[in-house]
């Protein structure tokens, strides 16, 4: 997924951040096994400094500004091994004990009972009837990844931002639109 | 001995210096031009009211480089930053998109089922 591996300065501070869920500590040992890994932590303090470096001329920075806005923390950690069978599902299941309703509500669930199938959950927790938190869970043969978003976010938000920064084009109409060929 | 012995002795005589002229002639000496070292001259130049000015734009110097570096580190913390947010969304954005992939998969295995029950 990602060439780059990215072991953030803020990596260290993450741990105690301020965060919905926690994230395992063994997530720690995880990395060392894996060949990439994507940690991205970033605080409300974090995101406001960020805000501050998207220009308001350009419109899809502008968007990015606007959506970011809404936001407390964004917090991520992706791993990929070259070989299946890398990470115990004791790790998926220990993120997913702290996703419960009420305040968690799996809003898409794939599940698969094969030995190293696909597995995708992504949780949505609302507030007032509006979406204040989201968290994906992704575990793949060779891949694990968490995303963990603190704030309101709406997924057509995203979808805006489809086709600028790298970001995937998500038009949500029928079958086909949007996916990859 | 004679008149001009006498007068050569008088002459000759030890008279004691008067009282501090060591002390004035050593600081005669200092303050001469070309008589000091590098200190002394740095010595005199900082004499009050100039080395209050030295000092002041000395300070000034350093909080202005603190200022600076502190920008510094500021811009490329918000950069590092708004990097991470892009990474961040573009990474939802994929696993939203796997997972209705995956979604979409099953949705159409169902529908296959469904239609094959049906006949």
């Amino acid at each position: 997924m990602k060439q780059a591996i990215l072991f953030l300065a803020l990596a260290g501070a993450a741990w105690a951040a301020p965060q919905d869920i926690r994230f395992p500590a063994s997530f720690e040992k995880l990395a060392e096994k894996a060949d990439e890994v994507v940690n991205i932590s970033l605080d409300a303090d974090m995101l406001g400094l960020a805000a501050n470096f998207l220009s308001n001329g350009k419109d899809d920075q502008k968007k990015v500004k606007e959506l970011v806005k809404g936001l407390k923390g964004i917090y991520i950690r992706s791993f990929e091994f070259s070989r299946e069978g890398q990470y115990p599902m004791g790790i998926v299941e220990e993120i997913e004990d702290q996703l419960k309703a009420p305040e968690w509500v799996p809003v898409i669930s794939v599940r698969s009972n094969k030995k190293g199938g696909d597995n995708a959950r992504i949780y949505f927790r609302r507030e007032n009837g509006k979406i204040s938190g989201i968290t994906i869970v992704s575990a793949e043969p060779k891949q694990l990844t968490v995303v963990h978003i603190i704030g309101l976010l709406e997924p057509g938000d995203l979808a805006k931002l489809g086709g600028n920064f790298g970001i995937p084009d998500m038009s949500w109409g029928p079958a086909g639109e949007g996916d990859e060929k | 001995m004679d008149r001009f012995e006498r007068q050569l002795r008088r002459a000759m005589r030890r008279v004691e210096p008067p009282p501090g002229f060591a002390e004035r002639v050593l600081a005669e000496a200092a303050a001469a031009p070309g008589s000091r070292g590098w200190r002394g001259r740095l010595a005199g130049f900082l004499r009050p009211p100039v080395r209050r000015w030295a000092v002041a734009a000395a300070a000034a110097l350093v909080i202005l480089a603190g200022i600076g570096y502190e920008r510094e580190m500021r811009r490329r913390q918000g950069e590092l930053a708004r990097q991470q947010v892009l990474e961040a969304l573009e990474i939802t954005a994929e696993q939203f998109q796997i997972a209705r992939r995956h979604v979409r998969k099953l949705n159409a295995v169902w529908e296959a089922a469904e239609e094959r029950s049906e006949q």
